[in-house]
Protein backbone atom coordinates (compact mmCIF):
# COMPACT_ATOMS: atom_id res chain seq x y z
CA UNK A 1 0.00 0.00 0.00
CA UNK A 2 1.48 3.20 -1.00
CA UNK A 3 1.63 6.54 1.06
CA UNK A 4 -0.25 9.39 0.42
CA UNK A 5 -0.03 12.70 0.98
CA UNK A 6 -1.87 15.75 -0.53
CA UNK A 7 -0.46 19.61 -0.53
CA UNK A 8 -2.02 22.44 -2.49
CA UNK A 9 -5.16 19.63 -3.11
CA UNK A 10 -3.04 17.48 -5.23
CA UNK A 11 -3.24 14.33 -3.97
CA UNK A 12 0.18 12.04 -4.34
CA UNK A 13 1.03 8.41 -3.51
CA UNK A 14 4.40 7.08 -3.11
CA UNK A 15 4.71 3.25 -3.79
CA UNK A 16 6.32 1.38 -1.69
CA UNK A 17 5.29 3.51 1.10
CA UNK A 18 7.59 5.67 3.50
CA UNK A 19 7.38 6.99 7.06
CA UNK A 20 6.81 10.66 6.02
CA UNK A 21 8.98 12.99 8.29
CA UNK A 22 8.03 15.94 9.99
CA UNK A 23 6.60 18.39 8.93
CA UNK A 24 5.43 16.55 5.56
CA UNK A 25 3.77 13.89 7.87
CA UNK A 26 1.13 16.61 8.95
CA UNK A 27 -0.24 16.37 4.95
CA UNK A 28 -0.46 12.66 5.04
CA UNK A 29 -3.40 11.34 4.12
CA UNK A 30 -5.38 8.06 4.00
CA UNK A 31 -5.96 6.32 0.45
CA UNK A 32 -8.01 8.23 -1.58
CA UNK A 33 -9.82 7.41 -5.20
CA UNK A 34 -7.92 10.18 -7.21
CA UNK A 35 -4.26 10.42 -7.57
CA UNK A 36 -2.99 13.40 -9.28
CA UNK A 37 0.30 12.03 -8.86
CA UNK A 38 1.84 8.33 -8.49
CA UNK A 39 5.43 8.05 -7.30
CA UNK A 40 6.89 4.37 -8.02
CA UNK A 41 10.61 4.83 -5.86
CA UNK A 42 13.48 2.14 -6.11
CA UNK A 43 17.28 2.23 -5.54
CA UNK A 44 19.61 3.41 -8.08
CA UNK A 45 21.84 0.84 -8.94
CA UNK A 46 24.15 1.96 -12.02
CA UNK A 47 23.72 5.66 -13.20
CA UNK A 48 23.29 5.91 -16.92
CA UNK A 49 23.75 9.57 -18.26
CA UNK A 50 20.37 11.13 -19.92
CA UNK A 51 19.56 10.21 -23.14
CA UNK A 52 18.21 13.88 -24.21
CA UNK A 53 19.41 16.78 -24.18
CA UNK A 54 19.92 19.50 -21.16
CA UNK A 55 16.51 21.85 -21.24
CA UNK A 56 17.88 23.78 -17.63
CA UNK A 57 20.60 23.70 -15.46
CA UNK A 58 19.58 25.37 -11.89
CA UNK A 59 23.28 26.08 -10.63
CA UNK A 60 24.04 23.31 -8.37
CA UNK A 61 20.82 21.69 -6.80
CA UNK A 62 18.88 19.95 -10.00
CA UNK A 63 19.34 19.57 -13.84
CA UNK A 64 16.63 18.99 -16.23
CA UNK A 65 17.10 16.97 -19.55
CA UNK A 66 14.14 15.28 -22.10
CA UNK A 67 14.31 11.69 -21.64
CA UNK A 68 11.87 10.37 -24.23
CA UNK A 69 12.12 6.66 -25.12
CA UNK A 70 10.20 3.40 -25.41
CA UNK A 71 8.67 3.99 -21.78
CA UNK A 72 6.89 7.31 -23.23
CA UNK A 73 7.48 11.04 -23.10
CA UNK A 74 8.90 12.10 -20.38
CA UNK A 75 11.80 14.31 -18.18
CA UNK A 76 14.40 13.54 -16.10
CA UNK A 77 15.37 15.54 -12.91
CA UNK A 78 18.99 14.90 -11.81
CA UNK A 79 19.67 15.77 -8.27
CA UNK A 80 23.16 16.17 -7.03
CA UNK A 81 25.42 17.69 -3.85
CA UNK A 82 28.81 17.56 -2.91
CA UNK A 83 28.52 14.87 -0.32
CA UNK A 84 27.78 12.52 -3.05
CA UNK A 85 30.60 13.39 -5.54
CA UNK A 86 29.82 14.10 -9.11
CA UNK A 87 26.44 11.81 -10.02
CA UNK A 88 23.60 12.24 -8.76
CA UNK A 89 22.21 11.02 -5.35
CA UNK A 90 18.86 10.85 -7.04
CA UNK A 91 16.91 11.03 -10.11
CA UNK A 92 13.06 11.50 -11.11
CA UNK A 93 12.04 10.14 -14.10
CA UNK A 94 8.52 12.19 -14.83
CA UNK A 95 6.00 11.41 -17.51
CA UNK A 96 5.25 14.35 -19.38
CA UNK A 97 1.22 14.25 -18.70
CA UNK A 98 2.51 14.54 -15.18
CA UNK A 99 0.99 10.87 -14.05
CA UNK A 100 3.62 8.87 -13.17
CA UNK A 101 7.06 9.11 -11.45
CA UNK A 102 9.90 6.89 -10.97
CA UNK A 103 12.24 7.98 -8.46
CA UNK A 104 15.45 6.55 -7.88
CA UNK A 105 17.54 7.48 -5.17
CA UNK A 106 21.51 6.51 -4.52
CA UNK A 107 21.08 5.03 -0.83
CA UNK A 108 17.71 3.58 0.07
CA UNK A 109 17.85 5.96 3.32
CA UNK A 110 17.61 8.82 1.15
CA UNK A 111 14.31 10.21 1.26
CA UNK A 112 12.88 9.93 -2.54
CA UNK A 113 10.89 13.43 -1.82
CA UNK A 114 12.33 16.71 -0.27
CA UNK A 115 13.82 19.89 -1.50
CA UNK A 116 13.76 20.23 -4.21
CA UNK A 117 12.06 17.44 -5.74
CA UNK A 118 8.76 17.90 -3.57
CA UNK A 119 8.26 21.46 -4.83
CA UNK A 120 9.35 21.28 -8.35
CA UNK A 121 7.15 18.26 -8.68
CA UNK A 122 3.63 20.19 -6.69
CA UNK A 123 4.92 23.46 -9.24
CA UNK A 124 4.51 21.11 -12.15
CA UNK A 125 1.50 19.95 -11.47
CA UNK A 126 0.05 23.45 -10.12
CA UNK A 127 0.82 25.15 -13.68
CA UNK A 128 -1.95 22.70 -15.35
CA UNK A 129 -4.26 23.82 -12.79
CA UNK A 130 -4.92 27.21 -12.28
CA UNK A 131 -2.49 26.99 -9.50
CA UNK A 132 0.52 29.04 -8.19
CA UNK A 133 3.19 29.31 -5.19
CA UNK A 134 3.43 31.99 -3.73
CA UNK A 135 6.20 33.32 -1.02
CA UNK A 136 3.55 34.54 1.35
CA UNK A 137 2.38 33.95 5.26
CA UNK A 138 -1.49 32.54 4.64
CA UNK A 139 -3.97 33.44 7.42
CA UNK A 140 -7.39 31.67 8.32
CA UNK A 141 -8.92 34.47 10.20
CA UNK A 142 -11.52 33.82 13.27
CA UNK A 143 -14.35 34.24 10.77
CA UNK A 144 -12.47 31.68 8.20
CA UNK A 145 -11.41 33.88 5.85
CA UNK A 146 -8.42 33.75 4.09
CA UNK A 147 -5.85 36.01 3.89
CA UNK A 148 -2.33 36.00 1.54
CA UNK A 149 0.28 38.28 2.82
CA UNK A 150 3.00 38.01 -0.01
CA UNK A 151 7.01 39.17 -0.08
CA UNK A 152 9.87 38.24 -0.07
CA UNK A 153 12.57 37.73 2.48
CA UNK A 154 12.68 40.96 5.12
CA UNK A 155 9.36 41.85 3.75
CA UNK A 156 7.26 41.50 7.19
CA UNK A 157 5.81 37.80 7.10
CA UNK A 158 7.00 36.21 9.91
CA UNK A 159 6.33 39.74 11.76
CA UNK A 160 2.98 39.59 10.10
CA UNK A 161 2.12 35.74 11.24
CA UNK A 162 2.88 36.70 14.59
CA UNK A 163 0.45 39.50 14.91
CA UNK A 164 -2.24 37.44 13.48
CA UNK A 165 -1.35 34.51 15.88
CA UNK A 166 -1.69 36.82 19.04
CA UNK A 167 -5.22 37.85 17.31
CA UNK A 168 -6.40 34.58 17.36
CA UNK A 169 -6.48 33.60 13.64
CA UNK A 170 -4.90 30.47 12.36
CA UNK A 171 -1.62 30.73 10.98
CA UNK A 172 -1.34 28.05 7.85
CA UNK A 173 2.41 28.76 6.58
CA UNK A 174 4.77 32.07 7.26
CA UNK A 175 6.48 31.80 4.08
CA UNK A 176 4.92 29.19 1.40
CA UNK A 177 1.26 29.15 0.05
CA UNK A 178 -0.26 27.64 -2.87
CA UNK A 179 -3.35 29.40 -4.39
CA UNK A 180 -5.81 27.02 -6.67
CA UNK A 181 -8.62 28.85 -8.64
CA UNK A 182 -12.07 26.36 -8.18
CA UNK A 183 -15.72 26.77 -9.80
CA UNK A 184 -16.71 28.11 -6.67
CA UNK A 185 -13.75 30.69 -6.41
CA UNK A 186 -10.42 30.44 -4.62
CA UNK A 187 -8.66 28.83 -2.08
CA UNK A 188 -5.40 29.10 -0.09
CA UNK A 189 -3.80 26.41 1.21
CA UNK A 190 -0.74 25.80 3.82
CA UNK A 191 2.49 24.17 3.02
CA UNK A 192 5.15 21.82 4.69
CA UNK A 193 7.55 24.83 3.51
CA UNK A 194 7.88 26.98 6.38
CA UNK A 195 9.67 29.95 6.82
CA UNK A 196 12.12 31.21 10.08
CA UNK A 197 8.45 31.24 12.61
CA UNK A 198 8.76 27.31 11.47
CA UNK A 199 4.62 27.38 10.83
CA UNK A 200 3.18 25.29 8.65
CA UNK A 201 -0.26 23.36 8.33
CA UNK A 202 -2.58 21.64 5.76
CA UNK A 203 -5.30 23.49 6.62
CA UNK A 204 -7.20 25.62 3.82
CA UNK A 205 -9.44 28.93 3.24
CA UNK A 206 -11.26 30.58 0.78
CA UNK A 207 -9.22 33.73 -0.66
CA UNK A 208 -10.71 36.74 0.94
CA UNK A 209 -7.86 39.31 -0.36
CA UNK A 210 -4.40 38.87 -1.29
CA UNK A 211 -2.04 41.94 0.22
CA UNK A 212 1.65 42.39 -1.28
CA UNK A 213 4.15 43.58 2.37
CA UNK A 214 5.27 47.17 2.78
CA UNK A 215 6.59 47.91 5.68
CA UNK A 216 6.05 51.99 5.23
CA UNK A 217 4.08 53.28 7.81
CA UNK A 218 0.84 53.80 8.41
CA UNK A 219 -1.25 51.32 7.99
CA UNK A 220 -2.49 51.87 3.94
CA UNK A 221 -3.91 49.83 1.82
CA UNK A 222 -3.51 50.66 -2.32
CA UNK A 223 -5.40 48.29 -5.41
CA UNK A 224 -2.88 47.49 -7.67
CA UNK A 225 -2.86 48.01 -11.65
CA UNK A 226 -3.55 44.47 -13.08
CA UNK A 227 -0.16 44.43 -15.08
CA UNK A 228 1.65 45.94 -11.50
CA UNK A 229 -0.03 43.28 -9.62
CA UNK A 230 0.95 40.43 -11.63
CA UNK A 231 4.35 41.59 -11.75
CA UNK A 232 4.25 42.17 -8.04
CA UNK A 233 2.94 38.79 -7.50
CA UNK A 234 5.90 37.04 -10.07
CA UNK A 235 8.18 38.59 -7.75
CA UNK A 236 6.79 36.35 -5.22
CA UNK A 237 6.26 33.56 -7.49
CA UNK A 238 8.60 30.48 -8.35
CA UNK A 239 8.45 30.95 -12.27
CA UNK A 240 9.20 28.67 -14.68
CA UNK A 241 11.65 30.32 -16.41
CA UNK A 242 12.93 26.93 -18.47
CA UNK A 243 9.34 26.50 -19.65
CA UNK A 244 7.60 29.03 -21.64
CA UNK A 245 4.63 27.35 -21.79
CA UNK A 246 4.59 27.18 -18.44
CA UNK A 247 5.24 30.39 -17.77
CA UNK A 248 2.49 31.65 -20.49
CA UNK A 249 0.16 29.70 -18.09
CA UNK A 250 1.48 31.15 -14.42
CA UNK A 251 1.02 34.66 -15.95
CA UNK A 252 -2.70 33.38 -17.38
CA UNK A 253 -3.57 31.96 -13.85
CA UNK A 254 -2.71 34.99 -12.23
CA UNK A 255 -4.33 37.27 -14.55
CA UNK A 256 -7.20 35.79 -13.68
CA UNK A 257 -6.49 35.71 -9.43
CA UNK A 258 -6.07 39.64 -9.76
CA UNK A 259 -9.54 39.96 -11.70
CA UNK A 260 -11.19 37.60 -8.98
CA UNK A 261 -9.62 38.61 -6.24
CA UNK A 262 -8.38 42.32 -4.38
CA UNK A 263 -4.72 42.41 -4.68
CA UNK A 264 -3.40 45.65 -2.47
CA UNK A 265 -0.08 46.54 -1.47
CA UNK A 266 -0.61 47.14 2.35
CA UNK A 267 2.02 49.04 4.68
CA UNK A 268 1.80 48.33 8.07
CA UNK A 269 2.45 49.13 11.54
CA UNK A 270 4.12 46.28 13.78
CA UNK A 271 1.20 46.27 15.83
CA UNK A 272 -2.51 45.01 16.94
CA UNK A 273 -3.79 47.57 14.57
CA UNK A 274 -2.62 46.08 11.05
CA UNK A 275 -4.81 43.31 12.25
CA UNK A 276 -7.74 45.65 12.57
CA UNK A 277 -7.15 47.77 10.09
CA UNK A 278 -6.82 44.43 7.36
CA UNK A 279 -10.22 43.33 8.87
CA UNK A 280 -11.88 46.56 8.23
CA UNK A 281 -10.17 46.76 4.67
CA UNK A 282 -13.10 46.96 2.06
CA UNK A 283 -11.42 46.97 -1.19
CA UNK A 284 -12.84 45.17 -4.28
CA UNK A 285 -11.20 43.84 -7.22
CA UNK A 286 -11.05 46.43 -10.17
CA UNK B 1 12.31 53.18 -38.24
CA UNK B 2 10.73 49.55 -38.42
CA UNK B 3 10.47 47.93 -34.99
CA UNK B 4 9.83 44.42 -34.19
CA UNK B 5 9.87 42.53 -30.23
CA UNK B 6 12.75 41.06 -29.12
CA UNK B 7 13.32 37.05 -29.18
CA UNK B 8 12.60 35.13 -25.99
CA UNK B 9 9.74 37.41 -24.45
CA UNK B 10 6.85 35.42 -22.96
CA UNK B 11 3.96 38.49 -23.17
CA UNK B 12 0.85 38.38 -21.62
CA UNK B 13 -2.36 40.05 -21.69
CA UNK B 14 -3.70 40.39 -17.91
CA UNK B 15 -7.06 42.97 -17.89
CA UNK B 16 -6.69 45.79 -20.35
CA UNK B 17 -2.41 45.59 -19.46
CA UNK B 18 0.05 43.25 -20.50
CA UNK B 19 3.16 41.48 -18.84
CA UNK B 20 6.38 41.17 -20.23
CA UNK B 21 8.79 38.72 -19.43
CA UNK B 22 12.32 38.34 -21.05
CA UNK B 23 13.55 34.53 -21.03
CA UNK B 24 16.81 34.30 -22.49
CA UNK B 25 19.06 31.20 -22.65
CA UNK B 26 15.76 30.06 -20.46
CA UNK B 27 16.74 32.12 -17.38
CA UNK B 28 14.35 34.85 -15.92
CA UNK B 29 15.41 38.13 -13.82
CA UNK B 30 12.81 38.97 -11.99
CA UNK B 31 13.63 42.60 -11.82
CA UNK B 32 13.06 42.07 -15.39
CA UNK B 33 9.56 42.18 -15.71
CA UNK B 34 7.85 44.42 -17.25
CA UNK B 35 4.19 46.20 -17.86
CA UNK B 36 2.80 48.23 -20.59
CA UNK B 37 -0.68 49.69 -19.76
CA UNK B 38 -3.83 49.93 -22.29
CA UNK B 39 -1.99 52.52 -24.74
CA UNK B 40 1.21 51.22 -24.61
CA UNK B 41 0.00 47.48 -25.17
CA UNK B 42 -1.89 49.08 -28.66
CA UNK B 43 1.47 50.51 -29.36
CA UNK B 44 3.32 46.57 -28.76
CA UNK B 45 0.98 45.08 -31.07
CA UNK B 46 1.53 47.33 -33.87
CA UNK B 47 5.12 46.82 -33.90
CA UNK B 48 5.57 43.64 -36.21
CA UNK B 49 9.07 45.21 -38.24
CA UNK B 50 6.91 46.26 -41.05
CA UNK B 51 4.55 49.01 -39.82
CA UNK B 52 6.74 52.23 -39.71
CA UNK B 53 6.39 54.43 -36.78
CA UNK B 54 4.34 57.30 -39.15
CA UNK B 55 1.15 55.02 -39.39
CA UNK B 56 1.27 53.74 -35.99
CA UNK B 57 0.84 57.38 -34.64
CA UNK B 58 -1.96 57.65 -37.45
CA UNK B 59 -4.23 54.87 -35.46
CA UNK B 60 -3.23 55.71 -31.72
CA UNK B 61 -4.63 59.33 -32.84
CA UNK B 62 -7.65 57.70 -34.56
CA UNK B 63 -8.59 55.26 -31.81
CA UNK B 64 -7.67 57.61 -28.38
CA UNK B 65 -8.26 61.41 -27.97
CA UNK B 66 -4.75 62.46 -27.80
CA UNK B 67 -3.35 65.61 -30.31
CA UNK B 68 -1.01 64.21 -32.70
CA UNK B 69 2.02 66.40 -31.65
CA UNK B 70 1.33 64.82 -27.95
CA UNK B 71 0.94 60.81 -29.46
CA UNK B 72 4.10 61.20 -31.47
CA UNK B 73 6.26 62.48 -28.74
CA UNK B 74 5.13 59.79 -26.46
CA UNK B 75 5.13 56.91 -29.08
CA UNK B 76 8.93 58.24 -29.40
CA UNK B 77 9.53 58.01 -25.92
CA UNK B 78 7.90 54.69 -25.27
CA UNK B 79 10.13 53.17 -28.10
CA UNK B 80 13.15 54.90 -27.08
CA UNK B 81 12.45 52.58 -23.31
CA UNK B 82 11.61 49.79 -24.95
CA UNK B 83 14.95 49.58 -26.75
CA UNK B 84 16.66 50.76 -24.07
CA UNK B 85 15.62 47.82 -22.33
CA UNK B 86 16.15 45.12 -25.18
CA UNK B 87 12.18 44.30 -25.63
CA UNK B 88 12.10 45.49 -29.15
CA UNK B 89 15.02 45.81 -31.70
CA UNK B 90 15.53 48.20 -34.79
CA UNK B 91 14.86 46.29 -37.92
CA UNK B 92 16.89 47.78 -41.03
CA UNK B 93 14.84 48.83 -44.27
Amino acid sequence: VPSFFRIGGLTIAIDPAIALPEPLSRFSVEETGEVDLRIDVGVLERYEPPRGPLLFDSGEVWRLYADDDARGDAVRIECRSEAFGDEPYKIARVNRDLRRAEILIREPDLLPVEFPLDELLVNALLSHREGIELHACGIIDTDGSGYLFAGNSGDGKTTTARLWVAAGADIVSDDRIIVRRYADGWRMFGTPWHGEAEICSPSSAPLRRVFLLDKAKPNAAELLDTGEAVARLLSCAFPPFHDPDALQRMLETMGRLVAEVPVARLRFLNDASAVEFVRECSISPR
Amino acid sequence: MLYRHAADLVTRKVGREAVIVPVRNRVGDLESVFTLNEIALRVWNLLDGRTPVEPIIDTICAEYDVARDTAAADIADLLANLAEVHLVEAVTE
